[in-house]
């Protein structure tokens, strides 16, 4: 289709190369593009658009985070999972109702059927593209208190465009008494899999103190936090082993929050009015010991009077510093770089914050009729 | 117009090459200018430079201008290689960023151009491959675009709709929350 008029003509070759550089974090503008002709639909919508966008821009965008919090509006006053939006991105079926968020990991989401319902089992959802994963309740831990979800691929994928591609479950739970076990499920064998299990000292864990901070991965393991305990309990993905980190005397109080930063595994505290950042350090000797590094004052930082009545750090995402604290009844994102406190919703009595980083790209279905589309919205 | 200024022996001593733009006007630039271009520098690892390079997908205007993005940016590559030895770690910084401002300034000012012009760099800049150009370019169009609606869209840029309204009505229902 050559064209006299030199603006058809870049149209034509360069289309590509001007929306590839369309801001990540404002996905309506890739819609808006989309709706402009036939042409520029496919081109959004297609699989090589979707992966060289990855490319282009690497780290995902903080799209939403997932709140659990009671359900007032629910029939049963039940738990609803909402999807809270930070920028234009809306997902369908914002509200679970019933469902508990877990984990958000490479675009998809882990929730948990409350165990009130009559099949306890998990969903891994993905929120941008609408697809959905059924995963069976595992038979030796079928209420789990906490779980992760990982892409099956674990270092040799680069976590760009994985999010439709095979993955792991990781539950842990204790069963009646001092023993937690870790189970893991394969979508790729649609099987669980039982997995070491550890004894506790002391008292028993219960459901509040897992729940209440989401699992996290640094390199092959992924680590929970077990408040009650002052322990991080840290399930290796290439041993298969289990393991129990300390933490120091000074994490009494029961909000902390476990993290990767940098690199190194980490957890914040909150005292008074101020969040402490700890840090895992190898020394010399090989063993690693705890370091606060970070003090932030969240009086400067959130309007006054909202410390009233304590505050919890709910989330965090590394790489952009973005962290998320809850006061008593409003949800506050705190970009740590800018020193930017952010008021994203107001709400009582909710658990735990789940930030949900991925990219947006359309899948529409009115592009699948042409030569290329993209990844719909079926479900596998 | 486009030869290495008086004065200036090191470049003059540099190979020089010769590009032709389509309506065979010749330009003749370093070779360190050039190779800003990974097509040219291509042609020029391949030993096909002698003669001149004819270019018959770009103009001499907009070849001038080019060359003119290709010998800046050249140069602050240059500049900043040769003033690392001689500076020390700070007053290296403060050099670096002075040179960073000034080419921050140079690339605003050489996007002052109409849209013809500016679709002509970015055709040149993707032939010629220029990295740099062709980021510069595409994130000015990106940048008039992503706040447009589809409509605003299409009339800049001459665009037919060729959307069904079904088709034009069920991207609305299934993005809905674009449109908020």
């Amino acid at each position: 289709m050559a064209a006299a008029a030199p603006a058809p003509a870049l149209m034509e070759e360069l289309v590509e190369e001007v929306l590839l550089r369309f801001p990540p974090d404002d996905p309506a503008s890739l819609v808006r593009a989309a709706l402009v002709s036939k042409r520029w639909c496919r081109l959004v919508s297609g699989r090589c658009f979707r992966r060289r966008f990855r490319e282009r821009h690497r780290a995902a965008t903080v799209l939403g985070v997932i709140c659990r919090m009671d359900d007032h509006a629910g029939l049963n006053n039940g738990e609803v999972s909402s999807f809270v939006p930070t920028g234009s991105f809306r997902p369908r079926r914002a509200d679970r109702r019933d469902w508990v968020a877990l984990d958000a990991r490479h675009g998809r989401v882990l929730l948990l059927i409350r165990p009130l319902q009559s099949i306890p089992g998990f969903v891994v959802w993905d929120p941008v593209t609408r697809e959905e994963w059924e995963v069976p309740p595992s038979p030796r831990c079928p209420h789990a208190w906490n779980a992760a979800l990982l892409c099956a691929a674990g270092g040799e994928c680069d976590h760009l465009d994985c999010r439709s591609g095979p993955f792991l479950v990781v539950v842990v739970a204790s069963i009646g008494g001092r023993k937690t076990y870790v189970d893991l499920y394969s979508s790729e064998a649609n099987a669980w899999t039982e997995q070491a299990s550890v004894q506790h000292t002391g008292n028993n864990a219960n459901a509040v103190d897992w729940l209440l901070s989401a699992g996290v991965l640094l390199g092959n393991s992924v680590y929970f936090m077990l408040r009650s305990h002052k322990e991080i309990l840290e399930y290796n993905l290439c041993t298969l082993e289990i393991s129990k980190i300390q933490l120091p005397p000074v994490s009494d109080r029961p909000n902390a929050l476990a993290i990767t930063a940098n690199g190194r595994l980490g957890f914040y505290m909150i005292h008074n009015t101020k969040v402490y950042l700890w840090l895992r350090e190898a020394n010399p000797e090989g063993d690693a010991r705890w370091a606060r590094t970070t003090v932030i004052e969240l009086e400067t930082l959130l309007p006054a009077g909202a410390l009233m009545d304590g505050v919890r750090v709910v989330g965090f995402v590394d790489g952009v510093s973005l962290m998320f604290v809850q006061t008593s009844n409003e949800l506050f994102a705190i970009d740590l770089k800018s020193q930017q406190a952010r008021k994203m919703c107001e709400r009582h009595s909710w658990y735990t914050v789940i930030p949900y980083e991925s990219f947006y790209t359309p899948a529409l279905r009115a592009a699948s009729t042409g030569e290329e589309y993209g990844a719909g919205a079926s479900r596998s | 117009m486009a030869s290495a200024g008086s004065g200036d022996e090191k470049a003059a001593a540099a190979a020089m090459i010769t590009l032709i733009s389509s309506d065979n006007e010749k330009f003749e630039v370093t070779e360190a200018t050039a190779t800003l271009s990974q097509t040219i520098r291509h042609m020029i690892e391949d030993g096909c430079t002698d003669g001149g390079v004819p270019l018959p997908n770009v103009t001499s205007k907009i070849l001038a201008r080019v060359i003119e993005y290709c010998k800046k940016h050249a140069t602050a590559a240059a500049g900043e290689e040769g003033s690392s030895s001689s500076f020390s770690d700070a007053a290296f910084l403060e050099v670096d960023r002075a040179f960073l401002e000034e080419l921050e300034e140079f690339d605003d000012a050489f996007l002052e151009v109409d849209r013809a012009t500016l679709f002509d760099l970015i055709l040149a800049a993707n032939y010629l491959d220029i990295k740099g150009l062709l980021n510069l370019t595409c994130q000015k169009v990106a940048d008039s675009v992503k706040g447009k609606t589809p409509e605003q869209i299409r009339e800049m840029y001459n665009i037919v709709n060729d959307l069904t309204p079904e088709e034009e009505a069920e991207i609305r229902r299934e993005t809905q929350w674009a449109f908020e």
